[in-house]
């Protein structure tokens, strides 16, 4: 099943990410938190997260090139690109995103 | 830093620069084979297009099914989950606890069949609508075939699985004797020295309408029974089932007065009502009792104002007491007198006069207490003899609520026994103001 969290209309600007995710599993569970938190911490406004759950749509990932879960993808803004695990090194990710990494608040 | 977070280029599409695509694929490979040795990935995706769970994930997966499982059995209410068409899919333990079902009698089969006839539409029509999204949830009640074959009233809730299953729906089931509150009331307040009889009253009184709210159903389905052709050689035992009813109806509505009574709650509404038309009211309504007795009754309206400041409901109440003690207490083809006169003026006197087994004199001061049941007249039928001894204690409450006095005389054992009803008279209209009516 596809889904998709709360998030701002935004489509300018807005980072939109797709998480590849394996049901209830551990690190599909631990990336999905992670990707919330860094996104509500980090663009409150302005960020749509999309699901697919791989246990239900296989062929979607296949499909989109994904070999393993959990991965997300962030398909805006450009450049594309993809992180492969559950997202539990922020400051990794941060970079990855190629946003300021900000120290505990 | 040992960092497992792997980070590559966007995924290509096959296309004139298939190397580029088949080195992006590789990067991801390898990216995705360091996740996978440090723990982080869940599953595996195959070229035809399966995933397969890795096994940390899939022990994680069955501890976390195991302690929902044992979370579900554990709850006293039988959580039975079903898919669009009815088909139970599973349940939980309680269902062998509580319904006597085994768990393989009842996987595979349909909710349905355990449903009462009677009760199918009801169940049906709710879940109908909770599994097509119309409502969230529906509580319902119904009686149930347990494993024994008996039937039990449960009330239950169904709600739509969401998430996991779009198409299936989860019942919870509980048996009515486990639970005798339908509502979120809170509790009546610890008994704590002198409020103990006020907590007993309440209790009583919640008691008392709980226990008489499944008696309605129950009495429609009767009337249904005996209306239907089919069951015409069940006449006798569907008249003696509904006889039944209506006594435990009464009973309870006399417990219920009693108790309300006690605390003081009645609520009265003042309306200006013709008495003597209330009068014609409640005999019509006794009537059954009146002719089942044959008596005759003869009516003497004297008064010549009366209307009276009475709550409707109540007066029926009262003046339906009146009539039916003094069936039950008169022998046959005896008369009772109804009679009304203004005396003292502001008031409308209204006697009942039966020539039945009387009052002893050191019984009359005692009539009026609770749980007091006059002798029984050998003539009295058997089914109207029982009650609990409230009904003049009730009806003397009900009119001092409405401002007026419930008082009995008698000349002793055989020689009648006579009560009057007196009611304030409605002040006469103001100049220049119209009574409603």
């Amino acid at each position: 099943m596809n889904d998709t969290l709360p998030v701002s209309d935004n489509p300018n600007g807005a980072y939109v990410f797709r998480l590849y995710f394996a049901g209830g599993a551990p690190n599909s569970v631990r990336a999905l938190a992670n990707l919330y938190a860094i996104c509500r911490k980090h663009f409150p406004e302005s960020h749509r997260i999309e699901l697919i759950d791989v246990l239900k749509d296989p062929m979607r990932a296949l499909t989109d090139a994904i070999l393993v879960t959990p991965t997300v993808v962030k398909l805006s803004p450009e450049p594309a690109l993809q992180i492969i695990g559950n997202l539990s090194e922020e400051e990794e990710v941060l970079r990855a995103l190629g946003l300021p990494q900000k120290e505990s608040e | 830093m040992n960092t497992t977070t792997r980070v590559c280029p966007p995924t290509l599409t096959p296309g004139p620069e298939h190397a580029a695509t088949l080195a992006l694929r590789l990067a991801h490979a390898e990216n995705a084979l360091q996740a996978l040795a440090s723990g982080q990935i869940d599953a595996i995706i195959d070229l035809d297009g399966n995933a397969h769970l890795l096994r940390p994930a899939q022990e994680h997966l069955r501890q976390n099914e195991r302690q929902l499982q044992a979370v579900i059995d554990s709850v006293p209410d039988v959580i039975m989950v079903v898919n669009r068409g009815g088909m139970i899919l599973s349940q939980s333990h309680a269902a062998h606890r509580a319904l006597g079902n085994e768990p393989e009698a009842l996987r595979g089969k349909s909710i349905f069949e355990h449903i009462h006839t009677d009760d199918f539409a009801t169940v049906y029509s709710a879940f109908f609508n909770v599994i097509e999204g119309f409502h969230e949830t529906a509580a319902l009640q119904f009686r149930y075939r347990t494993g024994d074959g008996s039937y039990r009233i449960i009330h239950a809730t169904v709600a739509k699985l969401h998430d996991v299953s779009p198409a299936n729906a989860v019942f919870s089931l509980r048996p009515a004797t486990h639970r005798i509150s339908r509502h979120a009331e809170p509790l009546p307040p610890e008994p704590t020295g002198p409020q103990t009889p006020l907590a007993k009253d309440r209790f009583l009184a919640m008691l008392a309408h709980e226990l008489s709210t499944p008696l309605a159903p129950a009495l429609l389905g009767i009337q249904e029974l005996q209306q239907d052709a089919r069951f015409a050689e069940a006449g006798p035992v569907l008249a003696m089932i509904r006889r039944n009813i209506e006594m435990e109806k009464r009973l309870l509505a006399e417990l219920f007065d009693f108790t309300t009574l006690g605390q003081r709650k009645v609520r009265v509404r003042s309306d200006w009502i013709d008495a003597h038309e209330a009068i014609r009211l409640a005999l019509e309504t006794c009537r059954p009792e009146i002719t089942a007795a044959q008596i005759q009754v003869l009516i003497d309206f004297r008064a010549s104002d009366a209307v009276v400041l009475a709550d409707s409901v109540k007066l029926q109440q009262v003046m339906w007491n009146l009539l039916k003690n003094a069936a039950k207490f008169s022998p046959p083809r005896s008369t009772i007198s109804i009679s009304t006169f203004n005396d003292p003026p502001d008031r409308l006197a209204i006697e009942f006069a039966d020539h039945g087994i009387g009052i002893e004199p050191e019984m009359l001061p005692l009539i009026f207490d609770p749980f007091q049941q006059g002798d029984l007249s050998p003539h009295s039928r058997r089914e109207v003899s029982s009650g609990l001894g409230l009904g003049l204690f009730i009806a003397k409450g009900l009119a001092e609520a409405q401002g007026g006095t419930l008082t009995a005389l008698s000349e002793g054992h055989c020689k009648g026994a006579t009560f009057c009803l007196t009611l304030p008279k409605a002040p006469p209209p103001s100049p220049g103001k119209t009574p409603e009516r």
